[in-house]
């Protein structure tokens, strides 16, 4: 026999599902039945048993998992007279005349339905993360193409810049040789100048010349007699020992010409120079250059030569200096008001103006170089060396001081 | 029977796993490998493109910090002087025209020139040299990519002591560096008309250098 379920479901008051009537039949209610429509659908799959379900006789909610007709059998069972109770908002009472195992059987279609509807859903979660990893995908792959196109320029920037750093080091590379260069440089000025300090006035270098790198100097030197020979030879030995530019000299032979009333004594002579002679450019050239710029001053102001002692004046004449105006014309002014400070001054006040302690080789400083008691004016004019003992080889004396450059 | 049961008691349960399953072989055979080309992209290659771009940058930025220190000395007019002391190139003309000017500026006169390359053993390491004649000669040898040409000039002139002694330094302090080897003066007594005139001539050996880097 059916049960009968008078018992209304309140838990789906706004789903009132109702079975389709049959023509003159009284229309079914089953209230356990899924309802139709896809949020009935998902609403009967996710559908929880949470809300009670009220008891119409006692008003009281039924256990939750009652089932409808154990009402019944408990009103039954109950000795106390029925009374019904009106049903809270009891407008449409539903009556379900089919069991639950029986109305189960006509929904599998549902079921599947559903199935399929949970399928879709996991499929298109599925599809969308899918898509979402495709997108993200897309933005790294973009990134990292940026990336590589920044890396590329940055390259690029990278490869000019070591082009002007092997510029760079090839210029560093450059100016260490020239640095090498200049400091191995041949100075032949220097030679000259030594060569002019040790040689008496009285000889004069003349019909050839040779030198080379090695050190190695040929001259023909000629002079008036033989004893001026002799004397240079003097003034050579002094060079050697004073170690300034030669180490080794030598002068084989000295013929005795005469040419009308003029007797001339030529001979040669070789000398062995010390190969730092030819790098010595730098203080000599400084000291040639104030000697230049005083020559020059003194050249254009002649009479500024009562600056320097009496018996020296007419040695530093406008016709005896070492210089002439085509060569003077490449000093600057500046360069003469310095040469006026060297002829004038003279702040050890020794008697020797500036210009003539750097020819004598003497401080400026120092009025009495060797402390011997004499200063270094009067050593100067009796050929006596002012930096030590004895006579000045190459010294003469009516013309103790001369220009030199 | 058993479709029963899963459709009907177990249905949740049924829904729940084939919902799983789905997922899972949808992670499998698509999401696994989307991530792992994911991982690849972003890990492996987006890292490494990270890194070199980071290490390009250091060192641009480096290069661009010392540059910018030798920009400050290496200005043009200093390169220029550079290049004028120790040019990249010792050509025939433009030697010529030095010398010539450097003779002419002690009022000297040109009359032969003849150039000629000096060999080098082409060693960089730097020999100790026992004298300073030695380190002149020698250091051709001893400083790379530099190539040194010896000139052969004969020049004469009506010029004095002062005259020659001014050649001779404006030799040396010529822009281009020029190193006088050795000097020969001889004074050749010439006869023309009845007169007698003593004409100096001199010949020098010079030698000058240039510098020029080999490309590796």
């Amino acid at each position: 026999m059916p049960d009968i379920n008078l018992a209304q479901n309140t838990s789906r008051p706004e789903a009132a599902p109702k079975p389709r009537p049959m023509p003159g039949e009284p229309e079914l209610t089953n209230p356990g039945a899924n309802p139709t429509g896809l949020g009935g659908i998902f609403r009967s799959m996710f559908r929880g048993k949470k809300v009670a379900d009220v008891d119409p006789v006692a008003g009281t909610p039924v256990r939750k998992n009652a089932r409808a007709n154990d009402r019944i059998l408990s009103e039954k069972r109950s000795d106390a007279a029925p009374s019904l109770i009106p049903l809270p908002d009891a407008g449409e009472l539903e009556v379900n005349l089919l069991s639950e195992e029986m109305s189960g059987q006509f929904v599998p279609r549902t079921k599947f339905l559903q199935l399929g509807l949970a399928v879709v859903g996991a499929v298109v979660l599925v599809g969308g993360a899918y898509l979402g990893l495709t997108f993200y995908e897309t933005s790294i792959d973009k990134q990292v193409t940026t990336t590589k196109e920044e890396v590329v320029t940055v390259q690029r920037e990278v490869e000019d810049l070591k082009k002007q750093a092997v510029t760079v080091q090839t210029t560093t590379d450059k100016l260490k040789a020239i640095k090498t260069l200049l400091g191995n440089h041949v100075h032949w000025t220097s030679f000259f100048y030594q060569l002019e300090k040790y040689t008496l006035p009285s000889v004069t270098y003349g019909a050839s010349f040779s030198a080379n790198i090695q050190g190695q100097v040929t001259l023909s030197a000629t002079t008036d007699t033989f004893e001026h020979a002799a004397q240079q030879y003097l003034v050579y030995q002094d060079a050697v020992k004073n170690n300034d530019f030669i180490k080794n000299f030598t002068i084989t032979a000295a013929t005795k010409q005469k040419t009308k009333n003029v007797s001339l004594v030529s001979f040669s002579v070789i000398l062995d120079l010390l190969p730092s002679v030819f790098t010595q450019q730098v203080a000599t050239t400084a000291k040639n250059s104030d000697l230049l710029i005083s020559a020059c001053y003194l050249l254009a102001h002649p009479a500024d030569v009562s600056f320097l002692p009496v018996n020296t004046q007419a040695d530093f004449a406008p016709a005896k200096l070492p210089v002439n105006q085509e060569l003077c014309n490449q000093v600057t002014a500046k360069e003469l008001d310095a040469g006026k400070s060297l002829v004038s001054s003279d702040p050890d006040f020794d008697g020797l103006v500036n210009y003539l302690e750097l020819i004598a080789g003497t401080p400026t400083d120092n009025p009495d170089s060797d402390k011997d008691g004499l200063n270094d004016l009067q050593e100067l004019m009796v050929c006596a060396n002012p930096l030590g003992t004895g006579q000045l080889t190459a010294c003469d004396p009516l013309h103790p001081l001369t220009p030199k450059l | 029977m058993w479709m029963e049961l899963l459709l009907k008691r177990y249905f949740r349960w049924t829904v729940l796993v084939v919902v799983l399953v789905f997922i899972g072989l949808g992670y499998s055979f698509l999401l696994a490998n989307k991530i792992s080309a994911i991982q690849t992209v972003a890990v492996s290659e987006k890292k490494q493109a990270e890194a070199t771009l980071k290490t390009q940058k250091t060192l641009r930025d480096s290069l661009k910090v010392s540059l910018k220190k030798y920009s400050d000395i290496f200005t043009a007019p200093n390169l220029e002087k550079i290049n004028a002391v120790l040019p990249e190139k010792a050509e025939f003309p433009t030697i010529l025209l030095t010398v010539q000017n450097v003779v002419a500026s002690a009022g000297y006169s040109l009359d032969a020139i003849a150039v000629s390359p000096v060999a080098t053993t082409a060693t960089t390491t730097a020999t100790p040299d026992t004298t300073q004649t030695q380190g002149i000669i020698s250091q051709i040898n001893t400083i790379p990519n530099l190539n040194a040409y010896d000139l052969s000039i004969s020049i004469t002139g009506p010029g004095g002591y002062n005259e020659f002694k001014k050649m001779i330094d404006a030799f040396e302090q010529s822009q281009q560096l020029f190193d006088v080897l050795s000097l020969n003066y001889s004074a050749v007594q010439a006869s023309s008309g009845g007169t007698t005139t003593v004409a100096p001539t001199y010949a020098l050996t010079v030698r000058t250098y240039a510098y020029s880097k080999k490309t590796p």
